[in-house]
């Protein structure tokens, strides 16, 4: 199990940034660079001078919008409150923000198993790739690119970190998903007094899915890993840790814990993709039951 | 256990609720007045179908069978797609004159996760021919010859019809996504179904908090298919292939079967079959 503390977790400024524009952050848990199924949690807080050209990726991506508001064009808006699922291969965007934001952001590798680059792996690519050329607009700009097109940041960071050229999975969405969780209905969970569910999505156990979980003053709830639990609200403990808004979670295969709210809290709860078995997830997260 | 077939279903007269030709062919129908009700209809679509933007009280499940269906700007269901329609969330204007064809495509209503139900086609279509006395069907719209109670000449002609039909105004619920969701299910994977041969799946996606989920099915000649019994109602859509339930009744393509809550029919197929599967709300 692994607990982070919001309040103890350091801020940090992005150093060589692929994208545009300001970008505060705070790590708030990551798995093992390398695997298939490593994941980054952060807290990010930008400006409004950010700035993302249209791009995909080649994992999956949740972000639930924590304050302010972010556009992606003709892909949506996301306001306070939304959730959003970007997956692999999905082209999103262009990507602005005219306000300051705050965006919790989980990445992890998705269906493909094409995994995740760790941000230290991102960092140092970064900053190699800056002595060859310069990141503007979140794209690259090599020094010797005499088209001048330049290539998306990312793109060009992932590659020099793996040392081969990026392949994008099929897309199994046209668009990103974005929610709304206020139309959404809580249900009690069958089982566990005091305790009620939105489920959100699930698109099987490859790929990143979301539910929300609001937990009365007294009540717990019993989870198992992997997955990982980001607290939007309230106060309460795990084992012997006390946790508080903005606090998460990671729950490894095989490891468990038991949530016991103090106060009335909220939970947003994402089981990790089950690479590269598929059955595995029902076990560690079965459907929700109503009463 | 209900079953349908294409070859033995007729067509219905043309229909315009919305704007330009339309021609359904319902293979199934749920119960009236339940909150799982239902229609999986064929629909042959002119070239010059037009809706404007507009929303459902009601999910929909669409997937085109011959050509690509329009549902908005840049928005094409194309063969091998699965496109999602949530209650609540616009989508169009719909306009089938972009693609420069008409489409046939398999069409799925039913009650969504708010409990709202679906008024049937039946109750539809009696609807508009009894509202053509005080007013016309034009573009989508049901404009009216004398203004109603709250002052409104003009209204969504869906609406119109379904407020006439249930004696009050339309409530639709707020939206749970912003746009609908747009499956490219042709490229996704198949995973082999544990322990049985020559059986795939492939999970498109489960939706809100009632668990409105669409997967697809792929058996080959052959096969045996012993599905566990699920807490929901289920639709199935068979796309391709031939073969038949332990009942005895048979499957080609383009036939439609409903199950009941726990009911789960062993398949055997004779030749390689795919079929949509979407597992209703369950309340």
């Amino acid at each position: 199990m692994d607990f982070v503390s919001f309040e103890a977790a350091p801020l940090h400024t992005r150093g060589t940034n692929h994208r545009q524009g300001s970008f505060r952050y705070k790590d708030l848990g990551q798995g093992t660079p390398g695997q298939r199924d490593n994941f980054y949690l952060r807290i990010v807080w930008t400006e409004g001078d950010f700035f993302s050209p249209r791009h995909m990726h080649n994992f999956d991506q949740v972000r639930v919008q924590l304050a302010g508001r972010f556009s992606f064009d003709k892909d949506g808006t996301m306001h306070s409150g939304g959730i959003g699922y970007f997956p692999e291969g999905t082209a999103y965007g262009p990507q602005t923000s005219a306000e300051d934001t705050i965006q919790l952001a989980m990445q992890i590798g998705g269906p493909s198993r094409s995994g995740y680059i760790s941000e230290d792996e991102r960092q140092a690519a970064a900053e190699a790739l800056s002595k060859r050329g310069r990141f503007e607009g979140g794209k690259f700009l090599a020094n010797d690119d005499k088209t001048g097109a330049g290539q998306d940041g990312f793109e060009a960071v992932w590659e020099y970190a793996n040392g081969r050229r990026i392949k994008y999975p099929t897309k199994r969405l046209e668009k990103p998903l974005l929610v709304n969780p206020e139309a959404f209905e809580w249900l009690d969970v069958a089982g566990t007094p005091g305790v009620r569910a939105k489920r959100l999505w699930d698109f099987g156990t490859n790929a990143l899915s979301c539910s929300l979980y609001q937990l009365r003053a007294g009540s717990s709830l019993a989870l198992a890993g992997p997955l990982t639990a980001f607290v939007l609200a309230g106060a309460g403990g795990v084992a012997e840790l006390r946790f508080g808004k903005y606090d998460a979670l990671h729950l490894a295969p095989g490891e468990s814990a038991r949530i016991a709210a103090r106060e009335e809290s909220e939970l947003l709860v994402m089981p990790h993709p089950i690479l590269p078995q598929i059955s595995a997830r029902t076990a560690a997260a079965p459907e929700l039951q109503h009463s | 256990m209900n079953i349908a077939h294409d070859e033995t279903t007729p067509w219905g007269p043309a229909r315009s609720v919305r704007g330009g030709r339309i021609v359904f062919k319902e293979l199934l129908r749920g119960e009236e007045k339940t909150p799982t009700n239902f229609s999986l209809v064929l629909a042959d679509t002119d070239v010059n179908f037009k809706s404007p933007r507009h929303r459902h009280n009601f999910d929909q499940i669409r997937v085109t069978l011959d050509g690509s269906t329009n549902f908005g700007p840049r928005h094409n269901i194309e063969v091998g797609d699965v496109a999602y329609f949530p209650e609540g969330t616009p989508y169009g204007p719909q306009n089938q004159e972009l693609v420069g064809k008409g489409s046939l495509a398999m069409v799925i209503q039913f009650g969504g996760a708010s409990g709202s139900g679906y008024m049937s086609q039946r109750q539809l279509f009696d609807g508009q021919e009894q509202l053509r006395a005080f007013g016309d069907f034009e573009g989508g719209v049901f404009r009216r010859k004398a203004a109603a109670p709250d002052g409104r000449m003009n209204q969504d002609a869906y609406e119109a019809i379904w407020e006439y039909q249930n004696h009050r105004p339309v409530e639709y619920p707020k939206p749970r996504v912003t746009e609908p969701v747009h499956f490219r299910a042709a490229g996704l994977p198949w995973v082999d179904v544990h322990g049985q041969r020559g059986v795939q799946w492939k999970e498109l996606g489960s939706f809100t908090e009632r668990n409105i989920r669409v997967a697809c099915l792929r058996l080959d000649a052959g096969a045996q298919y012993s599905p566990e019994p699920r807490p929901q109602e289920q639709i199935i859509f068979i796309s391709e292939g031939a073969g038949h339930f332990g009942s005895g009744e048979g499957w080609s393509k383009h036939t439609a079967i409903h199950l009941d809550v726990n009911e789960a029919p062993a398949m055997t197929s004779a030749a390689p079959t795919e079929a949509l599967i979407l597992f209703l709300p369950r309340f």
